[in-house]
């Protein structure tokens, strides 16, 4: 163990002190707001997991989100399913749906498939508006009052942990050596034997099935759900971003994102509530061109990839 | 419901004026794509600002809006099609050349929500519309609204205009001899990086010349771009990326395919339909109808 691992174990344990022993000393407001954070630790790892690693961009992820608050609400009020359960029904429901989009979009290049996932949330969208015997349209779907918010805020860390946990588990493994063989070049990782279409599909299937249950439990905590801002695609937008600033492809990346966004939208942005959307797309916009690997690219040593870029811009320009 | 002859070719004759404004606004996006490799997520946003230029240039200076189409909309998103490429677009080449599609299609993603939300900041997100021409059209018992008459004259000038440009104009052969290999283009001497700036420039105008004709047959809203970026890419894929033909015949198959779906299963399924026909193309024919293999 070198002292780096040391210290850096020493800062996980910490982290995941605070957060276990947080609901013992905080008022309701600062569990509510850990809920949403949790809740977007987990799409955003869900998100980097597959947009990070196989480079296939999601633009629908909120798809999986609404899908799964809306299975997970249906089973609670039609077959009165404890919502553990049904957060696990919501999460399998949104892996289906991933299968049934994946199985076409993901054999195909990544701008197909990024295309794809924009219209499959807004066609989700449409058919919780449309399919007005099981999704009650536009009215909604009320379920019971949650009493407590300390199971949903442990069942949202312990989701939150087990997506991270895999993820640096698929980064040690050969399973995330071929992922990202294929985010580098899906012809020649394909040629070495690689069946990429099947690694490309699992992974979708587990990013999805997260997205699924963090939709779920977020069901059940709201106690009522709406087509228009369950499927809201600023949803999707907030889990690019926060993805992209921490960084894609790195296991800690999303989570640092997830918290400067969620943090920066309590503290600044509720100042500025019709600009939120505006300032999401003027820091897209800013990361790519100006932090295209995040703030974990800012810990990287080899700063070769950067200099030879700004050579070339440098050249370039002449 | 019983559905008589006059209905059919009444939906028929408005399909076809509906896809011609998508080949028209296909057309721009095909053209981005198909040279620069840009996945312009903010296609549709263009077309809403399109709309609002001939809505404001209406409302305040009372400029006709087939003139201000010309005049106002084309040539105010020409301009800023050049600055996002010259100051921000130019630049991704350089940070993300591997990986440029996808790069290009986040940062276009972040740049449609930026003007989206400025508009519905600036200009509320109350539904407009510039009131022209509202009489109609009746041939032999079957009735058009003559705007949409309009429109659809103008959408195939347009169209046909830029298709004799790209096929006879000098400008058109170095953006089709830049599409077909950026660096060879290069070595025979055409200016890459100003077909660059001009294709995007005017992908953008076409793309505001349809939301101009838009605006003067729907009301509009900060978000009525959202659905023709998904349609665009629909149509563009259905047709071949790329490909111009591909564009105008894609669009008036969708065009039609809504049409006659929401005449015979109802209106509320046709917004499924060209999310369908993406899918269905990508299983069965991925390079499209007109596409080349491998491009």
């Amino acid at each position: 163990m070198s002292r780096k691992n040391i210290v850096l174990g020493i800062f996980i344990i910490i982290v995941l002190f605070f957060f276990a022993s947080f609901p013992f000393y905080a008022t309701g407001y600062g569990i509510s707001f850990f809920i949403t954070l949790l809740m977007y630790f987990i799409i955003a790892q869900s998100w980097n997991f597959l947009s990070g690693y196989t480079g296939y961009v999601s633009f629908g992820h909120v798809a999986f989100f609404g899908a799964g608050a809306y299975a997970a609400a249906i089973f609670i009020t039609r077959y009165s399913i404890h919502w553990i359960f049904a957060s696990i029904c919501g999460g399998l429901v949104a892996a289906l749906l991933a299968l049934l989009i994946g199985w076409p979009a993901l054999r195909l290049r990544g701008p197909y498939f990024a295309i794809v996932m924009l219209g499959f949330a807004g066609v989700l969208k449409n058919v919780a508006v449309l399919w007005k015997k099981v999704t009650f349209g536009g009215i909604g779907i009320s379920l019971p009052p949650m009493l407590s918010m300390k199971p949903v805020y442990y069942s949202m860390l312990i989701v939150a942990m087990a997506i991270t946990l895999l993820i640096y588990i698929v980064t040690k493994t050969k399973f995330g050596l071929r992922l990202i063989s294929i985010r580098e070049d899906e012809v020649a990782a394909t040629s070495m034997g690689i069946n990429a279409t099947f690694y490309k599909i699992v992974t979708f299937l587990i990013s999805a099935f997260f997205t699924g249950i963090a939709g779920a439990i977020f069901a059940w905590y709201s106690s009522f759900i709406e087509p228009v801002s369950t499927f809201d695609i600023k949803i999707s937008i907030e889990v690019i971003i926060m993805s992209l600033l921490g960084g894609a492809g790195t296991v800690a990346g999303p989570l640092f994102g997830a918290a400067i966004i969620v943090l920066g939208g309590e503290i600044f942005w509720t100042k500025f509530p019709l600009l939120h959307e505006a300032i999401l797309g003027i820091l897209i916009v800013v990361v790519i061109l100006f932090l295209p690997e995040g703030i974990m690219g800012l810990f990287k040593r080899d700063k070769y990839e950067e200099k030879r870029n700004l050579l070339i811009w440098m050249f370039k320009k002449k | 419901m019983e559905i008589s002859l006059s209905m059919f070719i009444q939906s028929l004759v408005g399909g076809i004026f509906q896809g011609s404004i998508y080949a028209l606004v296909a057309l721009g996006l095909t053209i981005v794509f198909g040279v620069m490799r840009v996945l312009n997520l903010a296609h549709g946003t263009f077309v809403m600002l399109g709309a609002y230029m001939t809505f404001w240039a209406y409302t305040l200076f009372k400029i006709d809006p087939l003139l201000s189409i010309i005049l106002v909309s084309m040539p105010a998103l020409f301009i800023l099609g050049l600055a996002i490429q010259r100051w921000l677009i130019s630049r991704l080449f350089v940070i993300a050349p591997e990986d440029f599609e996808l790069m290009s299609a986040i940062f276009c993603f972040g740049l449609s929500s930026l003007f989206i939300n400025l508009a519905i900041y600036f200009w509320t997100a109350d539904f407009r519309s510039v009131r022209y021409i509202t009489d109609a059209l009746t041939i032999g018992g079957i009735s058009f609204s003559k705007v949409r008459i309009i429109s659809f004259v103008v959408a195939i000038a347009i169209t046909s205009a830029v298709a004799l440009f790209l096929k006879k104009a000098n400008l058109g052969i170095a953006i089709r001899a830049t599409s077909q290999n950026r660096n060879s283009a290069e070595i025979c001497g055409i200016p890459t990086k100003r077909i660059f700036l001009f294709v995007f420039g005017l992908g953008c105008a076409l793309a505001a010349a349809g939301g101009s004709l838009l605006s003067i047959q729907y009301a509009i809203y900060p978000q009525i771009g959202d659905d023709y970026t998904t349609k665009s890419f629909c149509i563009i894929i259905l047709g071949g990326m790329g490909s111009y033909l591909g564009a105008f015949a894609g669009g008036l198959i969708l065009g039609l395919a809504e049409a006659l779906s929401s005449l015979f299963i109802g209106a509320k399924f046709s917004e499924a339909v060209a999310f369908l026909a993406l899918i269905l193309i990508l299983l069965f024919k991925p390079t499209g109808l007109f596409g080349k293999e491998g491009s």
